[in-house]
């Protein structure tokens, strides 16, 4: 592991990862070499910071309006999209990548009536709907430095990215399937039509399982990685329809991915029992990959769980994690504050946590330089 | 004070009587149905009466003799902190929110709240996503007597109606073709 | 420190064209817009085919035929106070509606007769009034920041008592389509910063 005070941008031929989790929330940013960025997902350390690979790339100097080529929206669950909208509106030159399914008619109507006016927190509700603000504004003003509406659709084994180099990249989306993407489109129909009338909006909650993520296979020079989202599989007593449609089973079962493996994997669905499939390990990734992990707390909820912990250290060669598992007690200064809070257990988030890995593109030998930040630790500790 | 006339707002007492949009804790008066010079007025104060709609009520509508109301104490609230919840999950006679503080910027806090802290009104509003107000501070009596209060309210807007699914279908609509994403 | 108010008031009007039989306790729990038990404690003050005047919960109520306003002086009620307009609003969407008001008004009890004389001599210097009046001191005195297009907000700074400062901020929003659905948009719009920003002035004019 090193230091790096005061934080640098990349060697232009270094391919990096940084992944940022505050244990409720993940985003990912990954350099391509060249000074050619993306980010996945997004998350912020309290309602008014920015976002956290915003702000990350603001401290290296990085103009995220010029470097940030693609924004990647893996899907809309909330600890995933905060910022997202306000992250588009930075990066004026980035492409948007999302499933279809998050630009459909269904979810848009979907959201534009379960919209809720004056809220202080932003749902991923309100961040859909602030990007596609964005996407009208540029399309009206006609000011965008994409081509066309600058939104690129992601589809199982569609390559969005190939640029040359040195070092060459690619980026391709091993999913969702269009099965998956039909499948979503239905359940979203189905919610707004059965929502009952005359009561209060209901709450639009993502449908469970998450097999509609978007995964990324990524490649620059000659490094391989595997960002797998929030992906689950879906088991097969839970729907009737074959089970190698949807989820990890239907990236494993097509024959047109790119078959390289990954030597790093940002574990899927914070290391969930749900978000693993054996064979990702044996086919999709190398032996011993490095793993990374953003854990899930939110109150009595925490993943990755013991089991998930053992399970991923035993499978990796190294391993780390964003943040701990456990959150922080809130201990307020005041004393009437800290009475009224008296009985309810409350809990803040561990502090934002941020991983960096970095590698030359080019050497193939050379081994990750990991450095953890802030609260960031290694999975065995935390 | 201000004995202001017919029909409008009375500014007496520690909120000002208003124009356009102003607000005021208004007090509608007894009317002097005949204005005459006798008639008390403070002429520091702009003339409302022009501005009155009031008086479109006259002639045709008969005058309204209103009694005159002392003005009402007032509880005032000192907040220490106050945070918008969301319900997140709901077990038994507790429930789990997340909190997010509106006045700084400290972080968000989970806590787990009894059904105790719920009026009858809450419990019947509490479902998971639920929106509610929380506010902690001392409430000070018109008296000046100050006790805590941490106080949970939940949120309340108009229900949902067949015309509202229908006007987002029509937005989705129109977002599309915006973004010739129509097919 | 910041100074803290010894009383607030927050309000909203809307100047349009009601029909204030409509708006009763009774409606508004129909509507959703108020618990039963809110609607059981409520204090009619006036239900008349021109006026309807009632307090609902911290909440206050007033709906005359060309205007709404809603007060509370609790500010643990202001987000239900504002989604109380905001829900009305909604509900009566085609009404039409010309002008939003978001107001705010704040009393600071001040450290010492003299700081608020200090205070009188800051926001209303004497020297100008020197040449014809013997004893000059400040009533009340109003800013107007022109600064949106739509609108203005006129700042009322003054004392109310001795040692008590008031201050009154009329945030005043002219709407596009003269419609109630419009001034619905306006306050989902404007209302957390407006609010924000009234507090900010109210305690730097107070410091």
């Amino acid at each position: 592991m090193s230091s790096d005070s005061p934080p640098r941008a990349p060697h232009p031929e270094d391919v990096e990862v940084h992944v940022f989790g505050p244990g409720y929330g993940e985003s990912l940013l990954v350099h391509l070499g060249q000074n050619r960025w993306i980010i996945v997902d997004s998350c912020k350390k309290s309602s008014n910071a920015s976002p956290a690979a915003i702000e990350w790339l603001r401290q290296i100097d990085v103009d995220p309006g010029q470097a940030v080529t693609h924004v990647v929206a893996t899907h809309w669950h909330d600890d995933h999209v905060r910022g997202l909208g306000e992250t588009l509106e930075h990066c004026a030159a980035a492409t948007l990548v999302c499933s279809s399914a998050l630009l459909s008619k269904e979810l848009i109507a979907l959201f534009e009536d379960a919209a809720q006016p004056l809220q202080a927190h932003s749902s991923g509700v309100d961040e859909i709907r602030r990007l596609v603000a964005e996407l009208k504004r540029r399309k009206s003003n006609g000011v965008s430095k994409t081509v066309g509406l600058g939104v690129e659709f992601a589809t199982a084994n569609k390559r969005i990215v190939l640029e040359e180099g040195p070092p060459s990249c690619e980026v391709w989306a091993l999913s969702p399937s269009s099965a998956e993407i039909e499948l979503s489109l239905r359940e979203f129909a189905r919610m707004l039509n059965d929502s009952p009338m005359n009561k209060a909006k209901p709450v639009v909650r993502p449908p469970k399982p998450n097999d509609t993520a978007v995964v990324l296979w990524i490649k620059v020079g000659e490094r391989i990685l595997l960002l797998g989202s929030d992906l689950e599989e879906r088991r097969s007593n839970a729907s009737s329809r074959a089970a190698t449609d949807c989820g990890w089973s239907a990236i494993l079962a097509s024959t047109v991915r790119p078959r390289s493996q990954a030597e790093i994997f940002k574990v899927a669905h914070h290391g969930s029992e749900t978000g693993h499939h054996d064979e990702i390990w044996s086919s999709l990734l190398r032996a011993t990959p490095l793993s990374l992990v953003t854990p899930f707390v939110r109150g009595t909820s925490r993943l990755p769980n013991d089991d998930d912990k053992a399970r991923i250290l035993s499978l990796s060669g190294e391993a780390y994690m964003s943040a701990p598992r456990r959150p922080k007690k809130y201990r307020p200064k005041d004393r009437v504050v800290a009475w009224a809070y008296q009985g309810k257990n409350p809990t803040v988030p561990a502090a934002m946590g941020h991983i960096r890995a970095r590698v030359s593109a080019l050497d193939a030998t050379s081994r990750w330089d990991i450095l953890l930040l802030e609260g960031a630790v290694p999975l065995a500790e935390g | 004070m201000n004995t202001a006339n017919a029909y409008e707002l009375d500014a007496a007492g520690p909120f000002q009587e208003s124009t356009n949009t102003q607000a005021a804790e208004g007090r509608l008066v007894a009317p002097s149905i005949a204005r005459t010079s006798d008639d008390q007025e403070d002429s520091s104060l702009p003339h409302l009466a022009e501005s009155s709609t009031a008086r479109k009520l006259l002639p045709t509508a008969p005058p309204v003799f209103l009694p005159r109301r002392s003005v009402e104490p007032r509880t005032h609230f000192i907040v220490l902190e106050k945070r918008e919840g969301i319900v997140l999950e709901i077990g038994e006679g507790e429930f789990e929110a997340r909190l997010i503080d509106i006045l700084a910027d400290e972080p968000e806090v989970t806590a787990t709240f009894s059904f105790q802290d719920l009026s009858e009104d809450g419990r019947r509003l509490l479902k998971p996503g639920a929106v509610f107000y929380w506010n902690v501070g001392y409430s000070v009596s018109p008296s000046g007597q100050r006790s805590r209060v941490a106080d949970l309210v939940f949120r309340r807007l108009p229900s949902r109606r067949v015309a509202d699914v229908a006007a987002a279908r029509r937005r989705a609509d129109e977002v599309l073709h915006e973004l010739g994403l129509a097919p | 420190m910041d100074p803290t108010p010894s009383a607030e008031l927050v309000s909203i009007v809307v100047v349009g064209q009601f029909n204030p039989a409509i708006v009763t306790p009774l409606w508004l729990e129909r509507e959703q817009l108020a618990s039963p038990e809110e609607v059981a404690a409520s204090t009619l003050k006036l239900i008349h085919p021109d006026v309807s005047d009632f307090s609902i919960g911290e909440k206050n109520l007033q709906l005359r035929r060309d205007r709404l306003t809603l007060t509370t002086s609790d500010t643990r009620f202001e987000e239900a106070m504002r989604d109380l307009a905001v829900g009305i609003l909604g509900l009566l969407r085609h009404t039409p509606a010309t002008m939003v008001g978001l107001n705010y008004e704040a009393h600071f009890k001040l450290p010492s007769v003299d700081s608020w004389h200090d205070k009188g001599h800051q926001l209303g210097p004497k020297e100008p009034w020197a040449g014809f009046t013997n004893k000059p001191g400040l009533v009340s005195l109003t800013m107007r920041d022109n600064e949106r297009k739509e609108g203005y907000r006129n700042i009322t700074v003054g004392p109310l008592s001795p040692q008590v400062l008031r201050v009154f901020i009329n945030d005043h929003y002219e709407l596009g389509q003269p419609e109630a659905s419009e001034a619905q948009a306006c306050i989902e719009k404007n209302w957390r910063s407006s609010i924000a920003e009234s507090r900010r002035i109210a305690t730097e004019l107070a410091r």
